[in-house]
């Protein structure tokens, strides 16, 4: 961690002496507005700007050549069209700074015979109108995953993990705690689950028992949920069991044999 | 003799240490780290972009520079843990360094004639969830004991005392090697069941005692595009390295002062760690309907990791006169030549997706006209759709497939999906901001008798000028949970309910270049 903090306070240093191209106007917030750099914003204005213009003036281009087209095939008939409110009509406006009102006007005042440039639609935006590809998508990565493959057999019954779904509770202890010593005072036993229960004795006087957790072998035809404390024949166990269980293998092997006795 | 020797030896593993449900929700239920400006206004970064922290919730936010920056966000946690366990209180605290999202962005205007107003590209660090902390509880148990779980293991396995010696080396084989679990004899003398020597009706005082280090970092390498300032669609390839470990002390001492009883206490270790490195995606858009507003969605497609544990465990038993000497003790090693268990395997974490929106007063270039934003998240977490699998090298093992088969199945018996809610907001005061925010998530548990949320209350403040940018935040994280020292598939359950809250002050440092 030290050298973490350390690596942070040079690394600090470092970037402050590089941090000058904000130093003098505002910093820019990006989480309101982030205004690029004034280079880019300004060659990206200027290129917008020229190519609007090389359009307005291919547009006014092509009206001039087909107006001339048309007064010298008819002088007189296109003479009415060569009036003042021709050509100071607001609607042919085409210096509007809304390059869309441009396209809106023309189409709209315009037979469909003329509206080359319907559809142009520069800088229309559409939602979800589905610009197609080709362009620089972002890149991203669909992991694709697999369930495992289910073996059959195993030699465990996951017991640690089936007892997850065993969703019932007790928080509480049997008996009462004495105000006085602090200590639990047991009342009778466990009495609902004695059969995972074993009494024993304490010690020469018969009269101390208490009990002990216990599970028996149920018997191997007639297995159920809740195991059985009398066994009338001890049923079939098995020496492999616990197989792969956790997911654990050895690395080794045991070098122990046995647990050896009790000693007394 | 040489058959069972070698049954032994292919099959020696453990339960008792298994794989767990547990452990995948280490790597899903957490709540949402950043920048200090991040965590200030609870962690919202579904729609409102411009932060590095966008980088791990929605990519596309991070279309939103058009300049250039690099975070630095280190942070300092406190653990106040209170758990109540069977009428007995414990508390603990636990203090560790940390740090939020930490990176560079490269923004810029795009030039020729393309639709793309602008990109950004991304390289980040995070730290998604912080494992350093200490669980502690202890309580007086007359109804049930910890080792039971190993009874309930061997009978349901229908294991033999061959097995119950040395097929499960990191839990039950160390209890029957050490006497705390011993066999029943039928009047034959066949082993018709096991017992344990805990005196569970005079009952046992039980001590948990879970420290636990490391954290769950993510890599993101990010890019996303700007069409015309309207619209933000960006994605990141996430890499997720998790590193985590856990030392366990468990005991249980006879609560009685009878010296022939069999029982004066017994304690299990474990040392257990586990790595992980994987591979994951995040997309998402975000839109200006208009002015002011933005909308964001964003999907987390599952983190495919592979992880490699190692563990190892010890018991210690002092059963007066039931044995001569009365101790005993066995190691997990001791039984594995000297080294830890080791096991690797795929985990895939739940899928989520976020829908947000956020309103920002103003998005113009006078910083000094930049008053305020307020934004909200919704995240949708599916916990039970984490999933572990075998290793290629394993997938022709049947029993660890089948073990696999059924740790998927208790992750989906043990959790749901839920909603986690963010809201936060900001007041900018030119150079000085102000940031309050608060964040709600919901408990991931299936049985609604387990209660668990987390409640986050957050608060900052900022400055932003020459180049620079600093950020200081305080979040408090209250937290309701539960801990299971075992579980028992034939007795009610017993847990720990756990309180308490931790503390995060976060401090990010940013440049712009």
């Amino acid at each position: 961690m030290r050298r973490i903090l350390l690596l942070s306070a040079i690394s600090m240093g470092l970037l402050s002496s590089c941090s000058t191209a904000f130093k003098a106007g505002q910093t820019p917030d990006d989480v309101y507005f982030s205004p690029g750099k004034e280079v880019a914003a300004s060659e990206r204005e200027e290129r917008v700007q020229k190519e609007e213009e090389a359009q307005y003036q291919e547009y006014i281009s092509s009206l001039d050549d087909r107006y001339l087209r048309m007064k010298v095939a008819n002088r007189n008939r296109w003479s009415g069209i060569d009036n003042f409110d021709y050509w100071y009509d607001s609607r042919y406006d085409f210096n509007s700074y809304n390059y869309n009102a441009f396209n809106y006007g023309y189409n709209r005042y315009l037979n469909a015979g003329w509206s080359w440039n319907l559809g142009y639609g520069y800088r229309n935006y559409y939602p979800g109108y589905g610009y197609g590809g080709g362009w620089n998508n972002p890149i991203y990565t669909v992991i694709s995953y697999t369930n495992p493959k289910y073996g059959v057999g195993g030699s465990t019954s996951g017991s640690n993990i089936s007892a997850y779904r065993n969703k019932t509770y007790n928080n509480n202890n049997y008996g009462y705690q004495d105000t006085k010593t602090g200590a639990f005072v047991p009342s009778s036993n466990n009495s609902s689950f004695g059969n995972l229960l074993k009494r024993v004795f304490s010690g020469s006087e018969t009269t101390q028992s208490y009990d002990r957790p216990a599970r028996t072998f149920e018997p191997a035809n007639s297995r159920s949920t809740t195991p059985t404390q009398t066994t009338p024949t001890p049923p079939p166990t098995s020496s492999s069991a616990g197989g792969s269980s956790g997911g654990y293998s050895s690395t080794g092997t045991s070098t122990s044999t046995g647990r050896g006795g009790r000693g007394n | 003799m040489k058959h069972y020797l070698y049954i032994l030896f292919l099959f020696i593993a453990s339960s008792a240490a298994a794989q767990l449900p547990d452990d995948a929700l280490r790597t899903a239920w957490f709540t949402q780290n950043g920048t200090a400006r991040n965590m200030a206004t609870g962690g919202v970064m579904g729609s409102l972009g411009g932060d590095i922290t966008a980088n791990h919730v929605n990519p596309a936010g991070i279309g939103l520079y058009k300049t250039r920056e690099i975070v630095l966000s280190p942070g300092f946690a406190m653990n106040r843990n209170k758990l109540n366990y069977r009428g007995s209180d414990t508390a603990n605290s636990r203090s560790n360094f940390n740090y939020g999202t930490t990176g560079v962005i490269f923004g810029g205007s795009n030039r020729g004639n393309s639709k793309w107003t602008s990109s950004a590209f991304a390289i980040s660090v995070n730290q998604l969830a912080n494992y350093n902390n200490r669980v502690q509880f202890k309580g007086f148990n007359n109804f049930s004991s910890f080792t039971e779980q190993y009874l309930e293991e061997l009978i349901r396995d229908r294991a033999d005392t061959n097995a119950a010696l040395s097929n499960y080396i990191f839990g039950s084989s160390l209890a029957f090697r050490t006497f705390l679990i011993d066999t029943i004899r039928a009047p034959g003398g066949s082993v018709a069941g096991y017992q344990s020597l805990v005196p569970i009706s005079t009952g046992v005082n039980q001590s948990y005692d879970a420290i636990t280090r490391g954290g769950y970092h993510e890599i993101a390498l990010g890019l996303a595009g700007n069409m015309e300032d309207k619209m933000y669609i960006g994605g990141s390839l996430t890499i997720p390295i998790i590193s985590y470990q856990r030392d366990l002390t468990y005991s249980e001492t006879d609560a009685t002062s009878n010296p022939n009883n069999h029982f004066k206490s017994f304690q299990y270790k474990e040392t257990a760690s586990s790595k992980g490195i994987g591979i994951g995606a995040k997309l998402g858009v975000i839109y200006k309907p208009q002015d002011f507003w933005r909308i964001g969605v964003a999907v987390h497609t599952p983190q495919w990791i592979t992880y490699t544990d190692k563990i190892s465990s010890s018991i210690n038993t002092d059963l007066e006169t039931y044995i001569n000497p009365s101790t005993r003790s066995e190691t997990s090693n001791n039984l594995n030549s000297n080294k830890p268990g080791e096991r690797s395997y795929h985990m895939t974490t739940p899928w989520r997706a976020i829908v947000s929106a956020s309103y920002v007063f103003r998005e113009i270039r006078d910083t000094r006209l930049q008053r305020a934003f307020i934004s909200a998240d919704l995240e949708y977490v599916n916990y039970q759709s984490a999933r572990v699998s075998a290793t290629e090298t394993n997938s022709d093992n049947t029993g660890l497939t089948n073990y696999y088969k059924i740790v998927n199945q208790g992750i989906k018996d043990t959790y749901k999906g839920n909603i986690n809610f963010r809201l936060g907001g900001e007041l900018k005061l030119h150079t000085i901001m102000f940031r309050l925010g608060g964040a709600f998530y919901g408990s991931p548990y299936e049985d609604s008798e387990l209660h668990a949320n987390r409640i986050l209350a957050t608060g900052g403040i900022g400055y932003r000028d020459h180049g620079i940018f600093i950020d200081l935040t305080y979040a408090h994280t209250f937290t309701k949970d539960v801990q299971f020292a075992y579980r028992l598939n034939d007795k009610p359950n017993t847990f720990a309910d756990q309180g308490g809250s931790r503390g995060n002050v976060a401090l990010t440092l940013g440049f712009k270049f």
